[in-house]
């Protein structure tokens, strides 16, 4: 099969995914007891008012004419407006996937990138201190919380013993920059970076590490690298070798990772007042605000479905005895 | 009232099956002379620790007085759907309360919360009370401008509920807040509100640097992501609103009706006369005219927009004259001043005249307000300038909001003085972690809602008085305050606050804590215990 006629039949395989990802997250949230309007009556609106927002938003239609427009919507990227807001969705998220990115890309790459190497490493040296020593660390480093290895970095190094990096924020609340690249580069938006950076990585090395090991055991038992041996090829150029076969399983666990991206650290956002996507979703579904999570869960998984074709695509390239068959 | 959905139905089935069948007897009982009392089933909400404390505590006593009981905790907006449905899978919804800058007015509370025309479904008569008597001197208090006579009218009125025992007020609500103290000075709390709040507007207007450094950096929950409060349903982003966008009128840290915009207002039969103030410009350095705010209600009124709330509909006229604006009503409603004209911000003609103001983004924000809005950081911060002309202006050059997640990390921030302010709620448990820094300032305040058990009178066993008013009896009130380490205002029979215009708040001859009197009233009542020490229904 050629790689155009595989790419085509797999993007069929994705546009049908994202439809009935985008039908099951219309059902789901529906399923939550109240309603959106809830939010309201507890900020003491009428119950006249309540009724002529339902009609405002269309809750009052028939579901499969909700659903039709929900669809039509996906399709022309009208995401339509935030109940709670009441501002176009696309002028809410923008700004806060902005803010996502900037910490979750670096957090990933570097993450991946650190478990990466130390998987290799592990599995490399198997059976030895290092390796027990290594695998514990990346153990306690994947159990401990992420709420609890914040705190205890704020503590540290925010306030309790050591006051060097502020305690939350993305910026200085009185600091003003001339642009969005000015902010970004800044001093002062490194110096919030540090800390939930640390974390993120902290968290996000060690399952690859994991993972990575594992790859890197089974492929070091395999017989071509007895031959690389026998050949004379020398330690790092066959660590190399056997490092580029073990990493197959942690480009598909980057996939998934992705997906997480676009949603954010909610529990990192949340210890460090981040303004990211996290602490827009968790509020969005207390307050039931329907388009806002339909939309956002929709992106994530899309975002999921794509980051997978990718990884399928890279495979061929990694490992040549991959096809498309 | 609402039809029960199957789930709640069995529910409510098996609890009083199960019921039945404990205390032996056949049949889980509807009020029926000689059966085992319907249990007590309280509701609250999963968010808020202290309802679920205080519930089990109460539920103690009220075991002892041989009631069962149960409790159900929901999320608070499901919670509060079911409760205004008036479902009946429980009969003790205990309410927390909301308090926020729309609710000056005691009319919100007496009023929403008693009348019958809000006890059907989605009204905020939580206990289904229909009272005549009730509704018609609710009626006429909001009929009255006269300030002396609405005040005695609204003191009957609190008097006849609470002899019908169908609020339960446990406690007012504590908002704890804190501040940086070496650094301001002045902090005056907004009544009901606290500190610090967006809507804390006297806080921010009134706060005085003490060092050189003239920017009052605020913690904060939300953003101002919409900046078109006129035609926003829900109080979104209305604090923010309030320091940009001036009302005709405010009310002042002690509560009292204050000009504003309007440097002078009269009240005759019912035409409203509001004098404004001349020389005040908006923040684009145009002056501030009649014809802004003959505009602004007029534009309300045609819209239909939220923002402004109750009151616009009434306005049968609105005309100018020179720097004054007559607004005609076709019927008398107090709450208006209170509510309505310290409500509704006034936005210029010269911006909002030419859009739709349902669908204007607002993106310059443009007030006549003490702030002046300079930098919005979505989700992060919102920068506000003070405005140096305006009539009141703030001592301080600049107040930030800075947004914070979680409580704990604003109050972490506070401590490292990253802020100066604490702008939410930080709770009693985490404000007494605060209490030993040197450089902070507690500030507890009373909000203006409270938290109430507002028992179901169309169901038993609260549909007879006396069961009511026994249970009002075994209410714990000053171990309620205890269990909110002592900073709760205990509860007095009404649910105004007593700082709120027209609070009886101390004038009732309320229900004082006495199991025997309790008991006393169930016995008088025909009420008997069974072997088992469970509460029997009166015999026939």
């Amino acid at each position: 099969m050629s790689l155009k006629r595989y790419l085509a039949r797999r993007l069929v395989y994705a546009g049908l995914s994202a439809y009935a990802l985008a039908t099951i997250l219309f059902f789901l949230f529906r399923l939550i007891p109240g309603n959106p309007t809830s939010t309201f009556i507890a900020q003491g609106m009428s119950k006249e008012a309540r009724q002529q927002l339902i009609e405002r938003w269309g809750l009052n239609e028939p579901l499969h004419i909700q659903y039709y427009e929900y669809i039509e919507g996906l399709f022309t990227l009208d995401f339509g407006e935030s109940l709670y807001y009441q501002i176009p969705i696309s002028e809410l998220i923008v700004d806060r996937l902005v803010n996502t990115a900037v910490l979750m890309v670096p957090g990933i790459i570097i993450g991946v990138s650190i478990g990466v190497t130390l998987g290799a490493v592990y599995g490399w040296n198997r059976g030895n201190s290092i390796e027990r020593g290594g695998i514990i660390l990346s153990l306690l480093g994947r159990s401990v919380p992420i709420f609890f290895s914040g705190v205890v970095l704020q503590y540290v190094f925010a306030g309790g013993l050591w006051d060097i990096f502020p305690s939350g924020g993305m910026t200085t609340a009185t600091a003003s920059f001339a642009s969005p690249i000015a902010k970004f580069t800044s001093m002062d938006f490194l110096a919030h970076l540090v800390l939930p950076l640390a974390v993120t990585v902290i968290w996000y090395s060690a399952t690859p590490t994991l993972i990575m090991r594992a790859g890197m055991l089974e492929t070091l038992n395999k017989e071509f690298m007895n031959t690389y041996r026998s050949w004379g090829v020398d330690d790092i150029h066959r660590l190399f070798y056997a490092s580029k076969h073990g990493s197959l399983p942690v480009i598909t666990y980057l996939a998934v990772l992705s997906g997480y991206m676009f949603g954010g650290q909610v529990v990192v956002e949340q210890v460090f007042s981040w303004p990211g996507m996290g602490r827009l979703l968790v509020d969005a579904v207390y307050r039931q605000d329907l388009p806002l999570l339909e939309t956002t869960f929709f992106l994530m998984g899309v975002l999921i479905i794509l980051l997978n074709l990718v990884v399928d695509m890279l495979y061929v390239y990694i490992d040549p005895r991959i096809t498309y068959e | 009232m609402a039809e029960r959905s199957r789930r709640q139905f069995i529910e409510a089935t098996l609890a009083s099956g199960g019921i039945a069948l404990v205390a032996g007897c056949s049949s889980g009982g509807d009020g029926e002379g000689g059966n085992q009392v319907d249990p007590i089933i309280g509701l609250h909400w999963a968010k808020y620790p202290v309802p679920k404390t205080i519930w089990q505590n109460l539920s103690q006593d009220l075991e002892e007085l041989g009631f069962e009981v149960q409790i159900e905790s929901r999320q608070i907006g499901q919670g509060f759907d079911a409760a205004s449905n008036k479902d009946e899978w429980f009969n003790a919804p205990l309410i927390t309360w909301g308090s926020t800058p729309s609710r000056m007015d005691p009319h919100w509370y007496v009023f929403n919360l008693h009348h019958s025309s809000e006890a059907g479904d989605g009204g905020f008569n939580m206990s289904g009370m229909e009272n005549d008597e009730i509704d018609s001197l609710l009626d006429q208090q909001a009929q009255t401008f006269d300030d002396g006579e609405r005040e005695q009218l609204l003191k009957d009125v609190q008097q006849e509920i609470m002899d019908q025992h169908v609020d339960y007020v446990l406690t007012f609500r504590p908002l704890v807040h804190a501040y940086n103290k070496n650094k301001f000075g002045n902090i005056n709390k907004f009544p009901g509100v606290g500190i610090g709040k967006s809507g804390a507007f006297w806080t921010h207007v009134q706060a005085e640097p003490k060092t050189n450094n003239r920017t009052l950096v605020v913690g904060a929950r939300s953003g101002l992501d919409n900046r078109n409060q006129l035609s926003t349903v829900g109080s979104i982003g209305d604090g923010y609103f309030l320091l940009m966008y001036d009302t005709l009128l405010k009310v002042n840290t002690d509560l009292e009706l204050i000009p504003w915009l309007a440097s002078d207002y009269n009240v005759d039969g019912n035409t409203i006369t509001m004098t404004i103030r001349e020389g005040h410009q908006w923040h684009d350095g145009e002056p501030v005219t009649a014809e802004d705010v003959a505009f602004t209600y007029r534009m309300a009124q045609e819209h239909e927009l939220p923002g402004f709330g109750r009151g616009i509909e009434l306005m049968e006229n609105i005309s100018t004259n020179g720097n004054t604006v007559e607004f005609s009503l076709s019927e008398t409603w107090a709450p208006i001043m209170r509510r309505t004209f310290t409500y509704g911000p006034i936005v210029p003609q010269h911006i909002w005249g030419d859009v739709d103001p349902t669908q204007f983004d607002n993106s310059e924000t443009i007030g006549s307000g003490p702030f002046i809005l300079t930098n919005h950081d979505r989700g992060s911060s919102i920068t506000f300038d003070a405005n140096k002309d305006h009539f009141n202006s703030p001592s301080i050059d600049q107040l930030v909001f800075q947004i914070f997640g979680g409580i704990s990390g604003m109050a972490q921030a506070l401590e490292n003085k990253e802020i100066d302010m604490a702008g939410r709620n930080l709770g009693v448990s985490q404000a007494s972690e605060l209490e030993g820094v040197s450089h902070l300032e507690i500030v507890t305040t009373d909000s203006f809602g409270s938290f109430t058990i507002h028992p179901h009178v169309f169901q038993p066993p609260f549909d007879d008085v006396a069961v009511r008013e026994a249970v009002h009896h075994a209410l714990n009130r000053e171990l309620f305050v205890e269990l909110q380490q002592g900073t709760a205002r205990k509860g007095q029979g009404t649910v105004l606050h007593p700082d709120m215009f027209g609070s009886a708040h101390g004038d009732l001859d309320h229900p004082e804590y006495d199991l025997e009197k309790a008991r006393s009233i169930l016995e008088e009542a025909g009420y008997t215990w069974n072997d088992q020490g469970k509460l029997m229904y009166p015999s026939e």
